[in-house]
């Protein structure tokens, strides 16, 4: 056992209680291996999991939805439900790390470096200045293309952020170009009531709760009605993803705005 | 036991030893901050676990191809890996960093107000106020 630094890892627990654990945790492990014969074989194409609405997906799945990525079609449609359920814990979550920790007042710096001010080299602002419009237009083109190959809003979302997290730490918080906390959260805001309304929508033509085939555009075409409705979803769901991201990552800079 | 069984399941054994790693990282560690961590390592175990049961030997990724005529392909079940454990785990890797993020904002919290993220030193200072 290496000497441990005070504060920093911390002294552990005692020795009993670590060899109890690990003869426990150990005896859990072995039981989890033994009971997993009785898992399909991985890579079984005839398994369970594997043969019951699965195949429905992959059969259908493009007649119905319009929508040639299984995954994005099984997310946004099938499961629109569960993903608006995804979508508020994501969003629920950034509102409490909004809670916890921009209400106080009296902040006591705990970070050394200071992060809210530009680093300043100009090989990381030249960089940055490459990088970003490259990083948008990807994360665009993951959320767009999302349809007919791998991507969609979560993906997209993320990368969004990314490029926002970038600009703001290399060129502070001051700049213009990077999204305040505020900002932030109006972005999410729109990202989630977006998916709401594109659910709602639907039920004024008579439809249920997220079947986009009653979404009033000028197309005639089911599937195709379909696909233009999970697009809408995606991008809900990108801004929320961006604007959740930024929100918490501005709030774990722990300064008060 | 046979090899050929065995080598069917290796996955679902680092699924086995993932969980059990990071079980233990939350019991023998008393920082709250690697707490989180090994709470992180249990749910990739879980992610994994799930991906494990959606593939298929020699399928490729769910996404239907094209055909010379630009025309989306219809495929047998058997060509492509199972989607759904896969839109499942892409919605609950976002919410795990979601939730990793509302977990450090307590920890900062705490850490504010304690001064220290060790269990004994907060124990300590619980009992005296």
């Amino acid at each position: 056992m290496t000497e441990r630094i005070p504060g920093v890892l911390g002294e552990g627990v005692s020795t009993r209680t670590r060899w109890a654990s690990l003869v426990l945790l150990g005896l859990f492990g072995a039981l989890m291996i033994a009971a997993s014969p009785g898992l399909p074989r991985v890579g079984d194409a005839n398994s369970v999991p594997a043969n019951h609405v699965a195949d429905y997906y992959i059969e259908k799945g493009y007649e119905q939805t319009g929508v040639p990525n299984i995954v994005t079609a099984v997310l946004a449609d099938y499961r629109g439900y569960d993903t608006m359920g995804e979508t508020t814990v994501i969003f629920v979550a950034g509102l409490s790390c909004l809670l916890i920790l921009g209400t106080q007042r009296t902040l006591r710096r705990v970070e050394e470096l200071d992060l809210d001010s530009p680093f300043g080299s100009v090989v990381l602002d030249l960089g940055c200045r490459l990088l970003v419009p490259f990083i948008l237009l990807f994360a665009l083109y993951v959320v767009f293309h999302g349809h007919s190959s791998p991507g969609g809003g979560f993906q997209g979302g993320t990368f969004l952020a990314a490029a926002a997290i970038l600009i703001r730490l290399v060129r502070g918080k001051g700049e213009s170009w990077g999204f305040s906390r505020r900002q932030a959260l109006i972005v999410a805001s729109i990202g989630g009531s977006l998916y709401v309304w594109i659910g709602i929508i639907p039920m004024f033509y008579g439809k249920q709760f997220l079947d986009y085939s009653g979404l009033p555009l000028a197309v005639t075409d089911i599937p195709h009605l379909r696909a233009y409705g999970t697009l809408g979803i995606e991008l809900g769901v990108a801004l929320t993803v961006m604007g959740v991201l930024i929100i918490i990552f501005d709030c774990l800079l722990g300064k008060e705005e | 036991m046979t090899i050929n069984m065995v080598y069917g399941h290796l996955e679902y054994y680092l699924v086995a030893i993932l969980l059990v790693m990071g079980l233990y990282g939350m019991i023998a560690s008393t920082n709250l901050m690697r707490k989180v961590m090994a709470m992180n390592i249990m749910q990739v175990a879980v992610i994994v676990f799930f991906i494990s049961l959606a593939s298929k030997q020699g399928a490729m990724a769910p996404v239907l191809p094209l055909d010379e005529n630009h025309h989306v392909k219809s495929v047998l079940a058997h060509e492509v890996v199972n989607p759904l454990p896969h839109a499942l785990m892409l919605t609950a890797i976002v919410v795990s960093v979601a939730t990793t993020g509302l977990a450090l904002a307590l920890l900062i919290r705490i850490n504010r107000h304690f001064g220290s993220l060790e269990e004994s030193v907060i124990l300590e200072k619980m009992v005296k106020e």
